[in-house]
């Protein structure tokens, strides 16, 4: 056993930050939320960690490591490193989950030229397909 | 030197390497969707070449050039008494030394022309798109040594430095996009974006040999190479001596054949030795004659 402990045992308070981050990003119409206080709790920043959280939690998931289900994920990391790291893997499986199916297509549209926003609206079942199917895959693979 | 710790890292970024590859095989389906959603052909020619050069990355590079390039690093690692310990504290150092491994490595690929001749076939393509990242080349890993050597002399460990040069940077996959505008100000600062990237991949006078970084653009403000992308500028993709042969062949050979002609004609050892080792567009250059697939932009020799 390998638990978390110290300032680490923060990580799944520190995750809180780039997950509100990026259920903001996958929301339409963040421009609304334009206070001091949501930008510091959901602000573009904490997308940061992402570059690494998100491609890790996928290939976690590709070895069987993580489930995409979040509770199996709590509970196969928790039994090995404590409460606290089996918290932040289940954050970091709903926020690659968001990744994967809905965040990106809602960041290109929002950040599109709008003269092709029409074509790029398609993205969003697009997204959603493709995510889902991944996920639906990965569980079908290691239930 | 804990072995276990550095089997976990390179394990990790493995799998960090996995995650991404699902992230591209999203944006390639994307972008054929796209294309079509837009009335565009789901596959051009040029499309067709980056699908056709792919496997010069995962299957040669992946399976045969990177455990020899790992081989001869190690090798180099072997012969020097000096060590840098891989443990969670040195990670972070071990993450901005491959960034710079990586820029070293890009700014090589464009500014020595025997290494441009290679480099240049991922930059002959004329559209920026998400195809783009499949169009490998196939001598990379010749100075991925070359240039990474001095780091393996200085200690640092071969597998996890080639490691955290090539699968991070790889993160600006992601970025060969035009569908997406300018981010935050701080964000193209900091890192790799689209239109940052769309610089790099411009030809364009002011945009040539700018903007090398992999995930960060540190090393690029440091060195001087950071170039944001201008309004009144518009990026002109593709290199400066464009092909424009519908031969994967001729597309996988442009600049190497330029170079041999090049070279061949250059008066002497030391003439010939500066062909190889100096900047495109900057060497001796012998009399081509017109090429109709060839099309020939602002300066000469790119």
């Amino acid at each position: 056993m390998n638990e978390l402990s110290g300032p680490a045992a923060l990580i799944p308070l520190l995750m809180l930050f780039p997950l509100a981050a990026t259920i903001r990003q996958s929301w339409p119409g963040p421009a609304r939320c334009q206070g001091r206080i949501s930008n510091m709790v959901s602000g573009s920043g904490w997308l940061a960690p992402l570059i690494f959280i998100v491609p890790m939690s996928i290939g976690l998931m590709i070895a069987g490591r993580l489930s995409p289900l979040p509770q199996r994920s709590y509970a196969m990391i928790a039994s090995d490193h404590g409460p606290a790291a089996g918290l932040a893997a289940a954050m970091a499986v709903v926020i690659a989950e968001f990744w994967l199916a809905l965040a990106p297509a809602m960041v290109a549209l929002r950040f599109s030229d709008p003269a092709r926003r029409q074509a790029m609206r398609g993205l969003i079942p697009l997204n959603l397909v493709l995510g889902l199917g991944f996920l639906t895959i990965i569980l079908l693979i290691w239930r | 030197m804990d072995e276990a710790f550095v089997k976990n890292v390179a394990e990790a970024i493995a799998l960090f390497g996995f995650g991404g590859g699902i992230l591209l095989l999203f944006c390639l389906i994307a972008e054929a969707f796209l294309r079509h959603r837009e009335g565009l052909k789901p596959f051009s020619r040029e499309t067709g070449h980056n699908y056709l050069f792919f496997p010069l990355g995962p299957i040669m590079e992946g399976v045969i050039a990177n455990t020899l390039l790992i081989a001869g690093l190690t090798a180099l690692w072997h012969v020097t008494p000096l060590r840098v310990a891989v443990n969670w504290w040195t990670l972070p150092l071990y993450f901005l030394v491959g960034e710079l491994a990586f820029y070293i490595f890009h700014r090589a690929g464009h500014e020595l022309r025997i290494f441009w001749a290679d480099h240049s076939i991922h930059h002959s393509a004329e559209t920026y798109d998400f195809t783009v990242n499949l169009r490998h080349t196939p001598f990379s890993t010749v100075y991925r040594l070359l240039t990474w050597s001095p780091l393996a002399l200085l200690g640092f460990h071969p597998v996890i430095l080639v490691l955290m040069a090539i699968n991070i940077p790889a993160f600006q996959t992601f970025c060969h996009t035009q569908r997406i505008g300018r981010l935050a100000p701080w964000f193209e600062w900091l890192f790799v974006t689209p239109s940052n990237h769309a610089v790099h991949h411009a030809c364009n006078p002011i945009y040539l040999d700018k903007n090398y970084g992999g995930l960060l653009m540190i090393w690029d403000h440091a060195f001087g190479t950071y170039q944001r992308l201008e309004d009144s500028e518009p990026p002109v993709f593709g290199i400066t001596r464009q092909p424009r042969s519908s031969n994967p062949i001729r597309v996988l050979t442009h600049e190497f054949r330029y170079l041999a002609g090049d070279v061949r004609a250059a008066p002497g050892f030391t003439a010939k030795l500066k062909v190889l080792l100096g900047k495109p567009g900057k060497t001796f250059q012998a009399e081509h004659a017109p090429d109709p697939m060839v099309i020939e932009r602002s300066l000469a020799g790119r």
